[in-house]
């Protein structure tokens, strides 16, 4: 077992442990009006734990564990949105009861993460880039455009410097620099065919099979859409939309053939943005049929609320 | 006077502006436009088949003999691999074309498309045609099934048409069924008419159940894989029905399907109720034989999981499609729809040995329809809740101008 091979399978399992944790964060910080509570009303039972749990098996099914062919950067990009987007969720997922200053090292936070990735990975430099774009846009007035200013030349500053630092070992700083544009350009931080249809029938299967093409769920986007914007005022949509959003747009824009089964951030996207909604109006929906068998028992007398939110159902 | 009054999107609204004449004509033309572009674009275009020649030859031949397998040893072949509504459909417009034999090589299997193409065996071009329009003309049946099925649900004629377009643009329908002459175009046509008369006659007691039964028997005679939804709506009716119908609509139901199966494919009736069952048996036998035939082939060495991945990839989405089933379980067309499509598409799937467009087909073509439904009718709710919030916001005396 090679030592590349050993962490592509590291780098993608911590990928899925954090968007495990991502979902988890979800689940747990849901108040009654979808707004988070603070830590101390939070509801958690076991069960909890295992709410999130169907969001993910389609990325575990697609990611090739057991082929022996080594993609740190395919794994690392995977590991780096996952971190991303688990630090965005942070910033939200709060009681409200922070001083400016626990915001102002939240943000720090979330602003060193995004350098880190922009460093390790200046090919994905447009999502740390969005991520610092939206949570400023949405931070303006108290943060203002000089810092918003700042923090996004922070993170092109990163990628600068890991070229700079690449330049040591390649022809020039210029071959660098245009090789990151041909790199972001090309979306080849987003494009995993090699590893996830690497040395399996997987590629004889697309070469003979149906045939569905790269957008074949796009029929599906309007409705799935209209799932997710009904959890338009609950705490997680700002994170969770936009950081699926911005990948499904630099995937679909920049990889020439964006398959689905082929781009596992893609599919982390996916699978966050409109399976964690469907998780929970499958839940609101189970939650709702309880109540209604509770009322019908005990009459209309147990209407009064339990101060639970939504919780309970995941019991 | 409020003189920005609030777009609404509502069916009044629309119908302000066309009236039902000029819709109907609106929607017709769009869906002729899209099939036209799509399927009829397609069977004109794509080049000769490998099966063609066979089928010609199977349509040709009549379906059975009384003298037994001896007499036409291929004729029993025929009858074993698919039932006999292909052969009778792609027959009736052979002879009224006039033709009643091919002088042209069989295909031989063993060989290159290639290979086959140089020596002559393949249809000709005027007959190869009007059978891929055979297939046009059913596959235009079963969108325009489907679009009533989703009117029929949604009320609404322009959501009902956009639920049709990504049956319609679905590649493995338009690419791989639609040009291929076979039974799987057929197949898909009585699969929307069986979902089409099941959310008809859901309510209608036992009329409902005997028209059903015998769309159900045109289902399976086109292919045996259509008995998975008659297995659904045999589930569907012992669970709803009340009282002894429980068990008698869905015997009902079996009786009649198996009565037309047995009226169109004569090589059950050639002998007893023995006889019939070694035919049934030994079709079964056949389709495991051809699954090994196939697997010797290159193109035909997958594994199971890598099948299943391509053959079905709108699994990924199992979640949402949950969420939508759950959200409208109270719905009567939520639950046809759900016991047609569930069966077909899971059994399907699992014994789908090669990911072929026309065996992948079946499997996404009700799962296309059951979230069509089911999202339009979310995607309804949300225009309506946004028409309402917009009705309210103008009849509120604190925001109206």
């Amino acid at each position: 077992m090679t030592a590349g091979r050993v962490i592509t399978i590291a780098l993608a399992a911590g990928a899925l442990a954090l968007l495990y944790a991502s979902c988890l964060l979800i689940f747990l910080r849901r108040g009654p009006d979808g707004r988070c509570p603070s830590q101390r009303q939070a509801h958690r039972t076991a069960w909890t734990f295992l709410v999130p749990v169907p969001v993910l098996p389609p990325l575990v099914i697609y990611i090739p564990w057991s082929k022996l062919f080594p993609a740190v950067g395919d794994a690392g990009t995977l590991f780096l949105s996952a971190l991303l987007l688990f630090t965005w969720l942070g910033l939200y997922a709060r009681g409200g009861a922070d001083t400016p200053k626990d915001e102002k090292v939240l943000l720090g936070r979330a602003l060193a993460v995004a350098v880190l990735c922009a460093l390790i990975k200046p090919d994905m430099l447009l999502l740390p880039l969005a991520m610092v774009v939206v949570e400023c846009l949405r931070r303006r007035r108290s943060i203002g455009p000089r810092l918003l200013a700042k923090a996004a030349g922070l993170i092109v500053l990163a990628g600068v410097v890991r070229v700079a630092v690449w330049s040591l070992v390649i022809p020039s700083a210029w071959f660098g620099l245009v090789e990151l544009a041909r790199r972001i350009l090309g979306g080849l931080a987003w494009d995993s065919q090699g590893w996830i249809l690497s040395g399996s029938g997987l590629r004889r299967v697309y070469e003979y099979g149906p045939s569905f093409g790269a957008y074949f769920y796009w029929p599906l986007l309007v409705p799935l859409i209209v799932l997710l914007y009904r959890y338009r005022r609950e705490w997680w949509f700002v994170p969770v939309s936009a950081w699926s959003a911005t990948i499904f747009i630099l995937t679909i824009a920049l990889v020439r053939k964006p398959y689905l089964a082929g781009c596992p951030a893609l599919q982390a996207a996916m699978l966050l943005a409109f399976g964690v909604p469907a998780l929970l109006a499958i839940g609101d929906e189970y939650t709702a049929a309880r109540r209604e068998v509770h009322i019908s028992r005990r009459g209309a007398g147990s209407l009064a609320p339990t101060g639970k939110g939504y919780a309970h159902w995941a019991r | 006077m409020n003189v920005f009054r609030p777009i609404s999107l509502s069916a009044k609204a629309v119908s302000r502006h066309f009236s039902p004449a000029s819709r109907s004509i609106l929607t017709a033309a769009v869906l002729a436009f899209c099939i036209g572009r799509t399927y009829l674009y397609q069977a004109l275009v794509d080049p000769p088949s490998i099966d063609e020649r066979t089928w010609v030859d199977r349509s040709l031949k009549p379906l059975w003999c009384d003298e037994g397998i001896d007499c036409y040893p291929d004729q029993y072949y025929y009858a074993r691999h698919h039932p006999a509504f292909a052969r009778l459909a792609y027959r009736l417009v052979l002879h009224s074309m006039g033709v009643y034999e091919l002088d042209r090589p069989m295909a031989d299997y063993d060989h290159s498309w290639e290979w086959n193409l140089e020596r002559g065996a393949y249809p000709p071009l005027e007959i190869e045609m009007p059978l891929r329009l055979v297939n046009v003309a059913f596959l235009a049946g079963m969108v325009l099934l489907v679009y009533l099925g989703l009117k029929r649900i949604l009320a609404n004629r322009f959501l009902a048409l956009a639920g049709c377009l990504p049956i319609i643009f679905h590649p493995p329908v338009h690419t791989g069924v639609c040009p291929y002459i076979g039974a799987d175009s057929m197949l898909l046509f009585w699969m929307a008419a069986f979902w089409y008369v099941w959310l008809l006659a859901s309510k209608r007691g036992l009329g409902g159940v005997v028209v059903l039964g015998v769309t159900a028997g045109f289902l399976v005679s086109t292919k045996v894989n259509g008995a998975f939804a008659v297995l659904g709506a045999c589930i569907y009716y012992a669970v709803v029905a009340r009282g002894i119908r429980r068990l008698l609509w869905p015997m009902i139901l079996v009786a009649l399907a198996a009565v037309v199966f047995v009226v169109l494919n004569p090589v059950y009736r050639a002998g007893d109720f023995r006889w019939a069952f070694k035919v049934l048996s030994d079709t079964i036998a056949l389709l495991f034989e051809l699954k090994e035939h196939t697997a010797d082939y290159d193109w035909g060495r997958c594994s199971r999981a890598e099948t299943l991945l391509a053959a079905f990839p709108y699994w990924f989405f199992y979640l949402p499609t949950l969420a939508l089933a759950v959200r409208y379980r109270h719905e009567r067309w939520m639950s046809v729809t759900v016991s047609w499509a569930l069966p077909t598409v899971l059994l399907n799937w699992s014994l789908i040995y090669i990911p072929f467009a026309k065996y992948a087909a079946p499997i996404s073509v009700p799962f296309l329809v059951l979230f069509s439904a089911g999202g339009l009718c979310l995607l309804q709710e949300a225009f309506h809740s946004t028409a309402n919030h917009d009705i309210h916001k103008a009849g509120d005396p604190e925001t109206s101008v």
